[in-house]
């Protein structure tokens, strides 16, 4: 007899998120050429279809349970994401080195599950600093890349 | 290009350094428990943007290599494997290191892990050009079903779930289609915004898919501090070569099970290693004591796991279908460098094909000296950076290396985006691999695809296209094969167990 799980709704809350986004597609290629649209159409009938057996599947408690989201530690993943959007917003406004700088002292701090101290600060910031500096100091030297110095500090 | 120079350049001072460098990087990023050998590859690729393709091959393939072998360290140490293709590993290196022989493990997983890339990089410099040969008979549809046999992948790639795996490589094969099209030239789904009409950049797709789902598990999950098991105090490699040799056997068998599986679509270090320990064991005269610290397991699985290095690359240089998931970071590395695998790339850029090939030899060789003095001296200190400085560290890398792709904050934020989504999708059991393999192996499949009906209609013969030609028809046996293969093989072992627990009449 074949082994029965709980449904796994949030596997199929996906699966059913990733069928709209074929039917979406399937929508769309009606706008392009026979040529075109021969491949997203086929691909877009594929993800539907595989779509369906998942969404059926989790339903039934026939596939393997999924982790879904995380029950504890959650904030911290929600922190880390914010953190990063926020580095990468940055990037080409406060420049490579202070947007680095400060978002990987802020993940160090994500991270960190002891209580922070002055000490602890101390060391996330010289290491931030060593490694941004170090870092940046390889791609724009040594692999040549022009990284962003940042237009709020550059000359008016 | 003669072999004496192909031997020269890839012997050139720049390229050792680059191949023992990425050996060092590679072996501590696979020695962390966590960080997986596709990982190690994928966030340090960038380094490699402005490096002449064959160093920065090289360097891809040390780093690849070196990861491979790093996770030795923490499955004999740790009872963790630090890449998935160390799991065979633990089974009897964790005893030993247990009982005190930790040092004796790490020299002969050093061991077994240089005869078993050896192998596998000999394979690929053999087999690689008589097969490119053949494979330049290869018309648009032969290539279109190419890249359903790399898709197959996504049956060993998916989590176990294969119907997750088949969502996933749609996803991907959706998303390759961001863009232009490349056959018409249609542009599509790019939301009429700017920043999508170029497509989806498979390198910071693939770093993002790759790095940040591990970032963000690392830091919602509590575990913080590893604890060692038993001690590295010395090298012990007389005894280590001693016991290799009287195990010769299993050191040839482990390492072409290694590079025979890697050729395999889909079938990675993991597999390799499971496959090759359970055949030492089968053959072995006393079985009973693997499992319990028998230095023969940890020789079956750490050759095996590094000969698929070199057989994985078979398939990824001459046919362009990645064999693992680091081949298709590899794969995405060598887009960027304007180098287009496929049979051509022996034909017309031998040089940087057989440089590699050497190159990978050497690191293969290098491996030697830097896994035994890692082993000996930098291993506390490798496992020992904590989680709070290893996780802005790495995200720091995945930034500043998709930046550097185009110089272009768009690369970093296709990077973020793919990852985060590639996080949500994984929670649910929708692996990032077969994604990344849709990504990477769409534009191949849809120009075959859409040529071979062009053709098909023209000639009215649309069924014959795709289903009549003897190469189009081995290839389709194949990529039945790859995904029936684990159903027949579950049914086999099912209707044994059965057998064997039916009571006798």
């Amino acid at each position: 007899m074949a082994l029965r799980r709980p449904p796994d709704r949030g596997a199929a809350l996906v699966a059913a998120l990733l069928m709209a986004v074929a039917a979406a597609a399937l929508w769309q290629s009606r706008e392009l050429s026979p040529l075109g649209a021969i491949f997203p159409r086929t691909i877009g009938v594929a993800l539907l279809a595989a779509g369906c057996v998942v969404l059926w599947r989790s339903l039934r408690g026939s596939a393997p349970s999924s982790r879904g989201l995380p029950r504890e530690g959650w904030l911290r993943g929600v922190l880390m994401i914010v953190v990063m959007g926020l580095w990468i917003g940055l990037l080409e406004r406060a420049g490579f080195a202070v947007a680095s700088v400060v978002a990987f002292f802020a993940l160090a701090l994500v991270t960190d599950r002891e209580p922070p101290t002055p000490a602890r600060l101390l060391r996330f910031l010289a290491v931030a600093l060593v490694v941004v500096i170090g870092f940046q100091l390889l791609f724009v030297q040594g692999l040549k890349v022009q990284l962003p110095t940042g237009s709020w500090f550059a000359g008016r | 290009m003669s072999i004496l120079a192909t031997f020269q350049a890839a012997l050139s001072p720049w390229n050792l350094l680059l191949a023992l460098a990425g050996v060092v990087a590679g072996t501590a990023i696979g020695a962390m428990p966590g960080l997986t050998a596709t990982m190690a590859v994928a966030v340090l690729v960038p380094f490699t943007f402005t490096m002449d393709p064959a160093s920065a091959l090289i360097l891809l393939g040390a780093i690849y290599t070196g990861a491979i072998y790093g996770g030795a360290y923490s499955a004999v140490l740790l009872n963790t494997p630090g890449t998935p293709s160390a799991i065979a590993t633990t089974f009897d290196g964790f005893p030993m290191a247990k009982r005190g022989d930790g040092d004796l493990a790490i020299t002969l997983a050093c061991l077994s892990s240089v005869v078993g890339g050896l192998v596998g990089a000999f394979a690929l410099l053999l087999l690689a050009p008589p097969l490119a040969a053949v494979a330049l008979a290869f018309g648009p549809v032969e290539y279109f079903w190419l890249a359903i046999l790399g898709l197959t992948l996504v049956a060993a790639l998916s989590d176990g779930d294969g119907w997750k795996g088949a969502v996933g490589a749609c996803v991907g094969l959706l998303l390759s289609m961001i863009g232009s099209a490349v056959v018409g030239g249609d542009i599509r789904y790019t939301l009429d915004t700017q920043f999508l009409l170029g497509g989806i950049d498979v390198v910071p797709a693939l770093i993002g898919l790759f790095c940040i789902p591990v970032l963000i598990d690392l830091v919602v999950s509590r575990e913080e501090h590893l604890e060692l098991e038993g001690k590295v105090a010395g090298f012990r490699l007389g005894e280590a070569v001693r016991i290799a040799l009287a195990n010769k056997i299993n050191l040839a068998r482990s390492s072409t099970i290694g590079t025979v599986i890697g050729m395999l679509p889909g079938a990675g270090g993991s597999i390799a290693a499971l496959v090759a320990y359970s055949e030492a064991r089968r053959a072995s005269s006393d079985p009973a004591s693997f499992g319990k610290g028998n230095p023969a397991g940890i020789i079956a699985s750490e050759s095996s796991n590094n000969a698929t290095v070199g057989g994985g690359f078979i398939p990824t240089l001459v046919l362009g279908i990645p064999g693992t998931p680091v081949d298709a970071v590899v794969l995405g590395a060598l887009l960027v460098q304007g180098i287009k695998t496929g049979p051509s790339l022996f034909r017309e850029q031998s040089a940087i094909a057989y440089t590699f090939i050497v190159g990978l030899i050497v690191a293969t060789l290098l491996m030697l000296p830097v896994g035994l003095v890692l082993g000996r001296y930098a291993y506390r200190s490798i496992i020992a950076v904590p989680k709070n400085l290893l996780v802005p560290g790495i995200a720091f890398l995945t930034i500043i290396g998709s930046y550097a792709i185009h110089n272009n904050v768009d690369d970093v934020i296709v990077m973020f985006g793919t990852g985060v989504l590639g996080w949500g999708l994984s929670r649910f059991g929708f692996a990032p691999a077969p994604i990344v393999l849709g990504l990477i192996l769409g534009p191949l499949a849809e120009q075959g695809f859409v040529q071979a009906w062009m053709i098909g209609s023209a000639t009215d013969n649309l069924l014959g296209m795709y289903f009549g030609r003897p190469i189009s028809l081995a290839i389709i046996f194949m990529a039945a094969l790859t995904l029936l293969y684990p159903t027949f093989s579950r049914l086999y072992y099912e209707r044994k167990t059965r057998r064997g627990a039916a009571p006798p009449p």
